[in-house]
């Protein structure tokens, strides 16, 4: 009975290179690709909120005494209050905009605790002002803090003591698009702010949102899109002294 | 043998294809594809939101608003040849201001009939709201009184104020020389424009008037301000608390003003009240008619 044969079928030399370095590149390849795309490797965006301080740059101090001046050099105290006020601001940024467990979600109840009792409706009901949004988590995979710029206001009373503040404040940040691109969301405007019982809250608030398609550096200014402008907008004038 | 060949070239050209692909060798420079989309800077819309802190209470507030034309050399007296109740609902988003020519017949407690504009001499701001609120039956919350020096202070302060001046008004007594129309006021300016009885049709009756043109012309002016930069808020409390004396605590003023922020001026009247020229004991005086009772009726809801 004839035993069985096996055929060996033999490659060329060239044959087998060609196909190994085939294979190499296919590999290649694939490490390529995982690196890149596909569900659960995009790039990692931190679930981590981003540091961000507002700075004052400047404190202007209205005393309210007869005989005053109309505007005195800022005491100690005024500066004590005016960073207090930075951070307390910082922190309503960093729940309005920049805390990726508010803005992926589209809720910010950190952020509204910040207000008092009698401003918190109003803040409440226009959330997509005064936050990123309540879409933000589909709209945007990463939103990062750029510029910002902060200058206080106080009035004072006998002995300098401070009545109530103002913090006029600018803040940008750089949203990555789900879609593709960048924005930059501008917040711009007023916050009036009441001590109440050792602990500053936000009592008043007018807030522009100037947000534009595209990464706006500090000063640039962007073609409107379209003519359209909302009827409230207001022409800011931030140098007090000038106009004295 | 040869689907073998075919095979390993296939596996080549996909694995060069796909570094290609990858790489964008071929497409371009590797700076231009490792840039991000270029995406012009374009404005998507422009939004806006607002609350301040307005007293909240559908009750009215008035104000007692007196000039005192007292004067360090000159005037030994305090006559309040200026007295307007001024009267804000927050509620209702409006308010009134009502004039009292300086000779209006009144009683002043204690004192009898005599000028309404002698009751804050006789007995400063409390006589002076007495008379006042015997007089119209409305109750005063608070006063405010503006000496000649506060007043001009406070005005240039302000960095003047835009009043639109009804009529030409010449009068070499006050120094009040305007044309009609639009004018940014001085301090000065404005105490001439406020003080001129000559120069008007109607005397103190238009003195009166223009008085309350005044106070409408500071909420117009406080308003825009207002809304070019809310902080200006500050300024005007600082003006008016530096310059002017009052009873109103601070905490208040402040929610008073920006109250006003939301009122306005279209929603507030300035009118004088109807009276006819009498006299009492040789001197010429206003006697209030009977017309002044609808206008108080009608301001105790703070809305004139």
């Amino acid at each position: 009975m004839p035993s069985p044969t096996t055929t060996v079928r033999r490659f060329s030399p060239i044959t087998t290179t060609v196909i190994a370095l085939a294979l190499v590149l296919g590999l290649v390849l694939a490490a390529c690709n995982k690196g890149t795309t596909g569900e659960g490797n995009a790039p990692e965006v931190s679930e981590e909120t981003p540091e961000f301080d507002f700075t004052v740059d400047k404190v202007t101090d209205t005393p309210t005494q007869p005989g005053a001046a109309l505007t005195v050099k800022a005491t100690a105290e005024d500066q004590k209050v005016a960073d207090h006020l930075a951070k307390q601001l910082s922190l309503f940024y960093k729940s309005a905009f920049l805390d990726p467990a508010n803005w992926k979600d589209g809720t910010y109840e950190s952020a509204f605790e910040l207000f008092d009792q009698g401003a918190t409706p109003d803040a409440k009901a226009n959330v997509e002002v005064l936050t990123a949004g309540k879409s933000a988590g589909t709209t945007y995979s990463d939103i990062q803090p750029g510029f910002s710029h902060f200058n206080v206001r106080v009035l004072t009373g006998e002995k300098g003591r401070i009545l109530t503040a103002s913090a006029l404040v600018e803040f940008r940040a750089l949203a990555t698009l789900t879609a593709g691109g960048d924005r930059t969301l501008i917040s711009k405007g007023t916050y009036f702010l009441n001590n109440v019982e050792g602990g500053w809250f936000i009592n008043g608030f007018d807030i522009d949102r100037e947000d534009a398609d595209g990464n706006a550096s500090e000063g640039e200014t962007a073609p409107k899109q379209g003519d359209e402008k909302p009827k409230d907008t207001k022409d800011k004038n931030t140098d007090e002294e000038a106009a004295a | 043998m040869k689907v073998m060949k075919r095979l390993a070239t296939g596996l080549l050209i996909v694995g060069i294809a796909g570094i290609i692909g990858l790489t964008g060798i071929g497409t371009g420079s590797p700076e231009a594809a490792q840039a991000a989309p270029s995406t012009p800077f374009l404005k998507i819309g422009l939004a806006h939101a607002e609350h301040v802190p307005t007293l909240d209470s559908s009750k009215p507030i008035f104000i007692l608003v007196l000039g005192d034309n007292y004067r360090k050399g000159i005037e030994a007296s305090h006559l309040t040849d200026s007295m307007h109740i001024v009267s804000l609902n927050p509620a209702k988003k409006g308010g009134g201001i009502l004039g009292f020519p300086r000779d209006s017949l009144a009683n002043i407690p204690g004192h009898g009939q005599r000028k309404i504009n002698e009751a804050y001499h006789y007995g400063g701001a409390k006589l002076a709201i007495q008379t006042i609120e015997d007089l119209t039956g409305l109750k005063m919350d608070y006063y405010a009184v503006a000496g000649f020096v506060g007043f001009k202070t406070m005005v240039s302060e302000l960095g003047g104020v835009m009043v639109n001046v009804p009529y030409p008004i010449v009068d070499s007594h006050s120094k009040a020389h305007f044309r009609k129309g639009k004018t940014v006021m001085t301090g000065k300016e404005a105490l001439a424009f406020t003080r001129s009885r000559y120069g008007v049709p109607n005397g103190d009756f238009s003195r009166s008037d223009n008085q309350g043109l005044f106070l409408l012309s500071m909420l117009t002016q406080f308003r825009k301000d207002f809304n070019q930069d809310p902080g200006f808020v500050f300024r005007w409390i600082g003006a008016v608390s530096r310059n002017i004396d009052s009873d109103v605590p601070m905490e208040n003023l402040i929610q008073l003003a920006f109250t006003a922020t939301q009122v306005p001026p279209n929603r507030v009247n300035n009118q004088v009240v109807p009276g006819t020229i009498g006299n009492k004991n040789g001197q010429s005086v206003v006697l209030i008619t009977s017309g002044a009772k609808k206008q108080y009726r009608k301001m105790k809801d703070g809305v004139l």
